[in-house]
């Protein structure tokens, strides 16, 4: 006895259902009204009972496929599959699906593949000019790739189909395209960061101005104003010519762009970062042993500069022609000094982190950028910049700001210096742990009395560095 | 009009939700409750469809983890969403009628329930097309998850009332990457009790489904004291019931008795099961979960059972000796937090040893 089992129609309007579960296995024994396998509509998953008792012989729709109802899902038959004329149980694999939304299986296909360089030996894709009615069933499934790999298309203006893939029948993968990007240097584009894109901030950060100029020069100079000839070097026979790397390309780029966009302005201070020293002296070993995470200075600096980007936002903002674009969060990016050259990863939701997060954060991101295991997502997207100078030893420096920011600090030695002290009975000379700030900052939004009230604030913030921030 | 029982259960861990829910669509189905709707608060949890894309959890488990975020995978259709403190879960189960067997029909019903809520609010809230939930603008307020069997419902919908909607953005919220997510309080402009919202939601829903709410207080309260030591690491005391009583392992835990505070009976359960005394520490960690009808059975538990259980933590000496009460448990040990960790039977008892571990670390990290 055979008996049908069908995609139910749970509603008057319901037209199709998703198998998202078989709860037997082909063989197994289902009583009647015992739960055979799930489906899903929109919000609703319905687990749906079998409509008689006996053995499941057969399996025709799988997981994951969309059908429409009354259409044959399985077969339960009274005897065991096998026992019965119709033969040995079968199943139809899942592939024939009409449902146009991707699976999770598909995602992590494309996602995971390892990748070579691309522009080796993978196969091309096929031509773009023919109707997809007449391409192979393997074109079509190189031909298809990844949601996330369109949308990194889409908002780096790729065409997928120039791409060889190094995928799955040569699908281009989230690797394959996001070397293309680099390699073509399309200047950052601040749309792309993940969690930072959130439905919830008010806007997206703007690209900036130097990306559409480099997409349309393509690969070729430097930089893209061009420099008068009598100011150009001519290159002798006992000079010898280089090309610059990417990195130093890019850095080349940014660096010129952003003195000709921003008016730049720097303000001083000079900060008594003794407490601070103290605290650091007494708790890191502790923390070191309860969170396997070295303790240094910046992260302090950073809690600091948090603090004072709520009080100051203007300095947390951008400029876009005549608007302002104030960033609801704070994606703090700091300097790191490579052997190569310079990066500046970012750590993001920065003001949402406590001391430890931070420390985390950190390190973490720079302990990838010495390694180069650094995502695009990870060095883009920053509201404000902290580098440092003083690591090296510089008293202070004056640092050029990241576009599309508006200001940068830079964080100079740690110098024991004697300091005066102003006490109740008069002043005395204490040897004191003294730090030397600098903002540079865009005076098209940051007037002087905003970047200075900023550097009191960070100054305030450490010198009376509050025990609960620890936490 | 069919009567309903309604359960204002608090806190309820959404593993110990789904299994609540799963006992009670058994029971509906047998014919053995009336239909029950269920009021309650997840802990932070990020929760997927069978359907949903693993893509859209955007946080990864190392970020979940220092942020308190549990990832569950769940049974009520839908892609991913987040519940958490501040954010009103209304669970309905319910027997539908023959006329109202339509999914997508009760889809709406859910949707209404909320519009006609937030009306009440004088907050404007619709549908979108193509979307289900109930939406302010293009800002979803409430969101619906449903599971059906034989036409028994369970889950139901999540309101942001005061939830935290910064958690969404560790999330592509039911996979719709273009809209955004508010609330109660982001709409108006100030935190709105909860108590305020639970009656409306009620009556709107009896409205709407027919129903008689009828008020089914949780019966009992229950105590779960973590004790430890520093030794000097730290050791979290483990105690083993007798094999009559299931033989699992478990730290102190007890029922309240009449005319006793939780604080009174965390400290009489020490003292019976351990010969112990000393300060508590309050957890602030206080969850409502359903007892297991075939084990806790009428006649001598009402089924179904809900108890509230409060978490408390009492810090032993290095040298105190510990005197197992007869008849309750037949071995003790005292083992560091993972390995006490693994040998617990119960949710509860497990989130009440992570609560107590994240108190004792000083460098612990905060929330988003």
């Amino acid at each position: 006895m055979r008996s049908e089992v069908i995609m139910p129609q749970m509603g008057e309007s319901v037209a199709e259902g998703t198998v998202t579960k078989w709860l037997k296995k082909l063989g197994d024994k289902v009583e009647r009204d015992e739960p055979l396998f799930e489906i899903s509509t929109d919000k609703v998953d319905a687990e749906i009972p079998s409509p008689v008792a006996g053995y499941l012989a057969e399996i025709l729709v799988g997981e994951g496929v969309t059908v429409e109802i009354n259409t044959k899902v399985a077969v339960v038959t009274s005897e065991p599959p096998g026992k019965s004329a119709a033969g040995p149980a079968t199943q139809v694999s899942g592939s024939v699906s009409t449902a146009p939304a991707q699976t999770p299986a598909g995602m992590v296909a494309s996602v995971a593949s390892s990748a070579p360089a691309i522009g080796s030996t993978a196969a091309s894709l096929p031509a773009p000019d023919r109707p997809r009615s007449e391409l192979t069933a393997e074109e079509l499934r190189r031909l298809r790739s990844s949601p996330l790999v369109r949308k990194i298309a889409e908002a780096h203006q790729v065409d997928l189909r120039q791409l060889s893939g190094t995928g799955l029948s040569g699908r281009v993968t989230k690797k394959d395209i996001l070397e293309y990007v680099e390699k073509r240097e399309v200047g950052p584009v601040g749309a792309e960061s993940g969690p930072a894109a959130a439905p919830v901030v008010a806007a997206p950060v703007v690209a900036p101005v130097p990306a559409a100029g480099a997409e349309a020069r393509g690969v070729k100079a430097a930089v893209s104003f061009d420099v008068p000839p009598q100011f150009l070097a001519v290159a002798g026979p006992r000079d010898s010519v280089v090309p610059m790397s990417n990195m130093r390309r890019k850095i080349s780029e940014h660096m010129s762009w952003s003195k000709r966009i921003s008016a730049h302005v720097n303000s001083f201070l000079e900060i008594d970062m003794t407490r601070i020293v103290r605290l650091r002296e007494q708790r890191k070993d502790a923390f070191l042993a309860q969170t396997g995470e070295k303790l240094s200075f910046m992260p302090f600096i950073m809690q600091a500069t948090v603090s004072a980007l709520r009080a100051y936002p203007d300095c947390n903002a951008s400029v876009v022609g005549d608007d302002i674009v104030y960033h609801k969060d704070i994606h703090l990016g700091v300097a790191v000094a490579l052997d190569w050259g310079l990066i500046v990863p970012v750590v993001k939701h920065a003001g949402e982190k406590n001391l430890l997060g931070l420390t985390r954060g950190l390190n973490d991101l720079a302990t990838r950028a010495r390694n180069k295991k650094l995502s695009p997502d990870e060095v883009n997207g920053g509201t404000f910049t902290i580098t440092n100078p003083g690591s090296f030893g510089s008293l202070t420096g004056t640092p050029i700001v990241s576009q599309p920011q508006v200001a940068i600090l830079g964080v100079g030695a740690i110098n024991k210096r004697p300091w005066v002290i102003e006490g109740p009975d008069g002043d005395s000379i204490a040897i004191r742990h003294i730090l030397m700030l600098s903002l540079s900052y865009d005076h098209r939004l940051v007037d002087g009395a905003t970047g200075a009230r900023f550097l009191n604030h960070v100054r305030d913030f450490l010198e009376d560095y509050a025990d609960s921030n620890l936490e | 009009m069919t009567e309903a029982h309604v359960r204002d259960l608090g806190l309820v861990e959404y593993a110990d939700g789904l299994l609540m829910q799963e006992r009670l669509v058994a029971l509906r189905q047998a014919g053995l409750i009336p239909d029950q709707l269920l009021l309650l608060e997840h802990s932070h949890v990020f929760t997927l469809g069978r359907r949903a894309s693993p893509s859209h959890v955007l946080a990864g488990e190392s970020l979940r983890r220092d942020w308190g975020i549990q990832l569950h995978e769940s049974v009520r259709g839908g892609d991913v969403t987040y519940h958490g403190p501040g954010q009103l879960v209304l669970y309905l189960v319910l027997q539908l009628l023959p006329a109202r067997q339509d999914v997508i029909g009760y889809v709406r019903d859910l949707e209404a329930v909320m519009i006609d809520l937030l009306a009440d609010f004088d907050i404007r809230a619709g549908r979108l097309e193509g979307l289900s939930g109930a939406w302010v603008g293009s800002n979803k307020i409430g969101a619906i998850g449903v599971r059906m069997s034989r036409w028994v419902t369970s889950h139901g919908i999540g309101l942001n009332v005061n939830t935290d909607l910064r958690y969404f953005n560790l999330i592509v919220p039911c996979g719709i990457r273009d809209h955004g997510v508010t609330s109660l309080k982001r709409e108006l402009g100030r935190e709105v009790p909860l108590e305020e919202v639970k009656s409306r939601l009620v009556a709107h829903t009896a409205r709407h489904f027919g129903l008689e709410p009828v008020e089914k207080p949780i019966a009992r309260g229950s105590i779960q004291v973590i004790v430890y030591r520093r030794d000097p690491a730290l050791e979290l005391l483990c105690l083993r019931r007798v094999p009559e009583r299931g033989g699992f392992w478990q730290p102190v835990t007890g029922l309240i008795e009449a005319g006793e505070s939780p604080l009174d009976a965390a400290r009489r359960e020490v003292l019976e099961e351990t010969g112990l005394e000393g300060d508590l520490l309050d957890l602030d960690f206080v969850h409502t979960f359903m007892l297991d009808p075939a084990v806790f059975a009428a006649p001598r538990f009402e089924v179904p059972s809900f108890i509230t259980e409060h978490s408390y933590a009492l810090e032993a000496t290095a040298r105190a000796e510990v005197r197992l009460e007869e008849g309750a448990h037949d071995a003790l040990e005292w083992l560091p937090p993972e390995q006490a960790l693994e040998r617990q039977k119960w949710e509860g008892n497990r989130l009440g040893i992570e609560r107590l571990q994240r108190r004792l670390n000083p460098f612990r990290e905060s929330s988003p």
